[in-house]
């Protein structure tokens, strides 16, 4: 059975007297009516919230621990320090093996002892490195830190774990650099072995329980990571194609929620559709103003002819992710018709802008063609509302192009006439439209 | 199958605990083997001196100009052999592309043509941080320059021992400065 709403459940449960007195339902089919949802309803709320407590109980343990030993207990001598600073790890892995033992069924044990682990790990490198005024850097002891978890990620199955390990990623690879904010080292391009350790336990959480919050969360902890590791790619490989890898990015953040999760909640799409609706919109509102395709890198010879190894490997996944985008649209234009597909198209036409621009070198085809993209975009999803008779989905379509219209709006590379032309287009497009739908909506 | 669980966690457990200890481990031969060397922290902006409950040190070594081994970048690791100076305080003598054969040389990073020593914090007690801070600043101005730092140096690594202001230790030196309450 699909995970359905609680509730919607607890409505259908309640209508059910009211159903009976009316003779819409017989007693017997309101009685199996409740048994049925009775059963599958009663288990799960209770280990959400069991799990759940049980995470934030660790947690809050786990950081009431760090702060007792950060406050640098002077008066102790360096030994007795260090003995503190393994106590909480001791004990977090004796804790660790009991459940391994005894609790090892239970997920809220399982990701207890885990993060209470993980949390004692950097405790212990912390305060043993306060201790002895160990310098160190930043990027180094969270990468031994999360290197030192991932094991106890894979031995707990916990989702918790899994997520924190991959903002550990993150952290690192921010963190990873002397010089400004997106100053970018190759070494950065380890990141992606770092995600790539974590992914076997991604996809057994997918297997075993893909509808989860649990996996939501590490889902999302993966796309964050993932996006700030292709940011700092970009920085790498071919600098101006971030376009391309974000457009790239996006859809897929798009399909997975729209081609892969379709089966995540009745009445409500996953929520990763709506994250890759607003990147999508995002990115294509900003790529429409001719000043995103105005910079002097097209000349840059670098841009497309890296020099080092790290520079072809970050363009070879800078690349990788626009093909992991088209190949997953045609994928989901072959299996699942019934979504809508036409966000997906932002990755190609990207490409096509981006390469016009690196040929020409010229601004304004490129962002005339992610003007025709967005209004296409809305366009279709605006008809394909009116046909299926979905108003939420036709009023969204109408929302797409009053962003472009807004964007239009500010844009200083227009002149007057020509805004004016396109405003006048885009009113009696809404007014036509309008009539449409009501028209129809009538007639039906 | 529990076991092969357990056999793991059980190596994961001495992993984890074989990272903190080897970091008492190797910098607790620093402090028994290492030799002492005085380096005088520099001038400090004092808005940006503190930060938290760590002052954040300067030294006057990490602005004497050197000459960086050839072909080598910003921010890379090089080895730097130590010196003193007239007044009894550490230099730099050399930045090295490897490891000398020598016992007192630090690893560092390469900042131009100067370097980036590997120790900037002095972490201080949470009960010690505002009084430390005022200190720090009072000690370590352009026109009144009386504080330093005594680190032990063995084969790369560099363990700081302590701050001196006005020649007694961090903690004396509070404590003889307390204010009257």
């Amino acid at each position: 059975m699909r995970t359905a709403d609680r509730s919607g459940t607890r409505w259908l449960l309640a209508e059910l007297p009211e159903l009976v007195a009316s003779g819409v339902l017989s007693a017997e089919a309101a009685e199996a009516l409740r048994q049925h949802y009775a059963a599958t309803d009663s288990g799960e709320p209770r280990r959400i919230g069991f799990v759940l407590s049980a995470i934030l109980g660790s947690l809050l343990i786990g950081a009431g621990i760090i702060l007792l030993v950060a406050h640098n207990w002077d008066f102790l001598s360096r030994p007795v320090r260090c003995a503190i600073a393994f106590t909480p790890l001791v004990l977090s892995q004796a804790l660790a093996i009991f459940v391994l033992l005894r609790r090892n069924e239970s997920a809220s044990w399982r990701e207890a002892a885990a993060i209470l682990n993980v949390t004692a790990i950097g405790t212990a490198i912390a305060l043993v490195s306060q201790t002895y005024q160990i310098q160190g850097d930043f990027a180094r002891f969270i990468l031994v830190w999360m290197l030192l978890a991932l094991p106890v990620v894979y031995l707990f199955r916990t989702s918790l774990g899994l997520a924190i390990y991959f903002v550990g990623a993150t952290i690192w690879v921010l963190s990873s650099k002397g010089g400004p904010f997106f100053g970018a080292r190759p070494n950065d391009l380890w990141v992606w072995a770092l995600l790539a350790l974590g992914v076997p336990a991604f996809i057994a959480r997918l297997r075993q329980d893909r509808n989860s919050y649990g996996t939501l969360l590490v889902m999302t902890a993966l796309a964050v990571a993932a996006a700030f590791s292709l940011g700092q790619t970009d920085e790498i490989g071919a600098r101006s194609f971030w376009r391309c890898s974000f457009a790239a990015f996006w859809t897929v953040v798009y399909l997975v929620g729209a081609a892969t999760f379709k089966d995540w909640r009745a009445t409500r799409p996953h929520p990763f559709v709506a994250a890759g609706w607003i990147g999508i919109l995002s990115l294509a509102t900003f790529l429409s103003f001719q000043e995103s395709w105005r910079t002097q890198r097209w000349q840059n010879a670098v841009d497309l002819m890296p020099r080092h190894y790290p520079d072809v490997l970050a363009a070879g996944i800078q690349i990788a992710w626009v093909l992991a985008a088209l190949l997953f649209a045609a994928y989901a234009l072959w299996k699942e018709r019934k979504v809508n597909l036409a966000p997906a198209a932002f990755a190609p036409v990207a490409v096509i802008a981006w390469g016009i621009a690196k040929q020409t070198g010229d601004p304004l085809i490129p962002s005339l063609l992610l003007n025709f993209f967005m209004l296409a975009l809305g366009i279709f999803t605006l008809l394909r509302g009116i046909w299926s008779g979905r108003v939420v989905e036709a009023n969204f379509g109408m929302l797409i192009i009053a962003i472009l219209a807004v964007a239009r709006f500010f844009d200083n590379d227009l002149e007057f006439f020509v805004r004016g032309i396109a405003f006048i287009a885009i009113g009696l497009g809404f007014l036509g439209t309008n009539l449409v739908v009501f028209k129809r909506r009538a007639r039906a | 199958m529990k076991s092969w669980r357990l056999l793991v966690f059980a190596v994961v457990s001495l992993a984890q605990l074989a990272v903190p200890a080897s970091l008492i481990w190797k910098r607790e031969q620093t402090l028994r083997h290492g030799s002492v060397w005085k380096f005088r922290t520099a001038p400090v902006d004092p808005v940006d001196a503190f930060r938290g409950r760590y002052v954040a040190l300067e030294f006057e070594a990490e602005g004497q100009a050197i000459s960086p081994p050839p072909n080598f970048a910003y921010d890379q690791r090089v080895f730097v052999t130590l010196r003193l100076n007239a007044e009894g305080f550490a230099e730099i003598d050399q930045a090295l592309p490897s490891r000398p054969a020598v016992d007192d040389f630090i690893e560092a990073q390469l900042r131009g043509n100067t370097v980036s020593l590997p120790f900037d914090k002095y972490w201080v007690t949470e009960r010690d941080a505002p009084a430390a801070e005022a200190a720090y600043r009072a000690q370590s101005r352009r026109d009144k320059q009386n504080a330093f730092c005594t680190v032990r140096v063995f084969r790369g690594d560099a363990a700081l021992e302590q701050l001196y202001l006005d020649g007694q230790p961090l903690g004396e030196y509070l404590r003889a400065n307390a204010a009257p309450k």
